[in-house]
């Protein structure tokens, strides 16, 4: 069944992803690039979370959980670089 | 736990390091506070929905289900609007670099122009001074001015030319061509001093012509070049060491 809080996240994902990629520019290229796969991991993970409740619900079920898991490991290395590297210029 | 449950935990980890580390990137040479806690408060609003999903797949409460997707819808505004204060910041970090450099060349180049031993001075296309350094204030009495009026009471014209129509400082028959180590005579109410000038026209975008930079001497105090110099009649010629203003 269509979740519509799910649709809204999923469409706002869509909108404000271009968005922080454009105001992201200034950002060393590597943590720009994780930026950008982890959100692309969230967008996807919210395309599973509408798809599981038409097909395949078990498998687009678990890929949610790990595509979100996966944006969390690599905000956290993305974050990690970016305090690293405020400290290094030090 | 099941499958689904472990990348959760893995998740709630995640989400929480990534807010650690942006609070811990907060600092002068790294992220500002405002970015860094918007950036900690986005990543806590997905560790939120991990920690109540894993809540869930450990079967201790699911009282938080409901809650979830509409703290989830949080994160993106969020995370956009710490990014893009953070790219305004670089901005405007930017901007203040590029004036204080700014600032630093012209400093030094005014350090330059005031240290010269030569009168330099910029007009416009009435000869007007709009700039003069230290050496043509001191010595030759011209001064820049931000208005069109002439400051002082020095007009320089070619030599022997009357000062009957000059409006500014200079004559305007220097403006708009090359000059290089011509005569020219600083008229003041003491009396006509001879020069030896030099000029640069100055243009505008569009290519017009907008002024000129001046460059002049006391014709006496122009140094000897190679060879013995010959006599000359001129009264302003009678230092032996000015080599520049022998008559043909």
């Amino acid at each position: 069944m269509l979740s519509y809080s799910e649709v809204f996240s999923l469409l706002l994902a869509l909108f404000m992803a271009p968005l922080i990629w454009r105001t992201s520019q200034g950002l060393d290229t590597t943590v720009r690039g994780l930026i950008a796969v982890a959100l692309g991991c969230i967008v996807a993970s919210y395309v599973f979370t509408i798809a599981e409740g038409y097909v395949f619900a078990d498998l687009l079920n678990d890929l949610e959980h790990i595509f979100i898991s996966a944006s969390a490991v690599i905000f956290a290395l993305g974050s990690y670089m970016l305090m690293r590297s405020s400290r290094d210029k030090g | 736990m099941t499958f689904s449950g472990s990348f959760d935990m893995v998740g709630l980890v995640g989400f929480i390091a990534a807010a650690v580390f942006s609070v811990m990137a907060v600092g002068n040479r790294g992220l500002s506070r405002l970015t860094g806690s918007l950036m900690a408060a986005a990543f806590l609003v997905l560790a939120f929905v991990m920690f109540s999903n894993t809540l869930e797949h450990l079967g201790i409460t699911a009282a938080m289900d409901p809650v979830e997707d509409y703290v989830e819808v949080v994160f993106f505004p969020l995370f956009a609007y710490g990014s893009y204060v953070a790219g305004s910041e670089r901005q405007m970090n930017l901007l203040r670099s590029t004036a204080r450099a700014a600032q630093a060349e012209h400093d030094m180049m005014m350090g330059i122009l005031d240290s010269a031993n030569v009168a330099i001075v910029m007009t416009d296309t009435r000869g007007c001074a709009g700039f003069a350094n230290r050496f043509a204030e001191d010595e030759f009495g011209v001064y820049g001015s931000a208005g069109h009026e002439r400051q002082g009471s020095t007009v320089i014209v070619p030599a022997g030319v009357p000062v009957e129509g000059v409006d500014g400082v200079f004559d305007i028959s220097l403006v708009g061509r090359y000059i290089r180590d011509e005569r020219w005579d600083a008229v003041t109410a003491e009396g006509r001093m001879p020069l030896m000038l030099s000029a640069s026209p100055m243009h505008a975008r569009d290519g017009e012509v907008a002024g000129a930079v001046v460059v002049f001497v006391r014709a006496t105090s122009v140094s000897p070049g190679p060879g013995p110099v010959p006599q000359a009649s001129s009264a302003a010629a009678r230092d032996a060491n000015a080599s520049a203003i022998v008559d043909a």
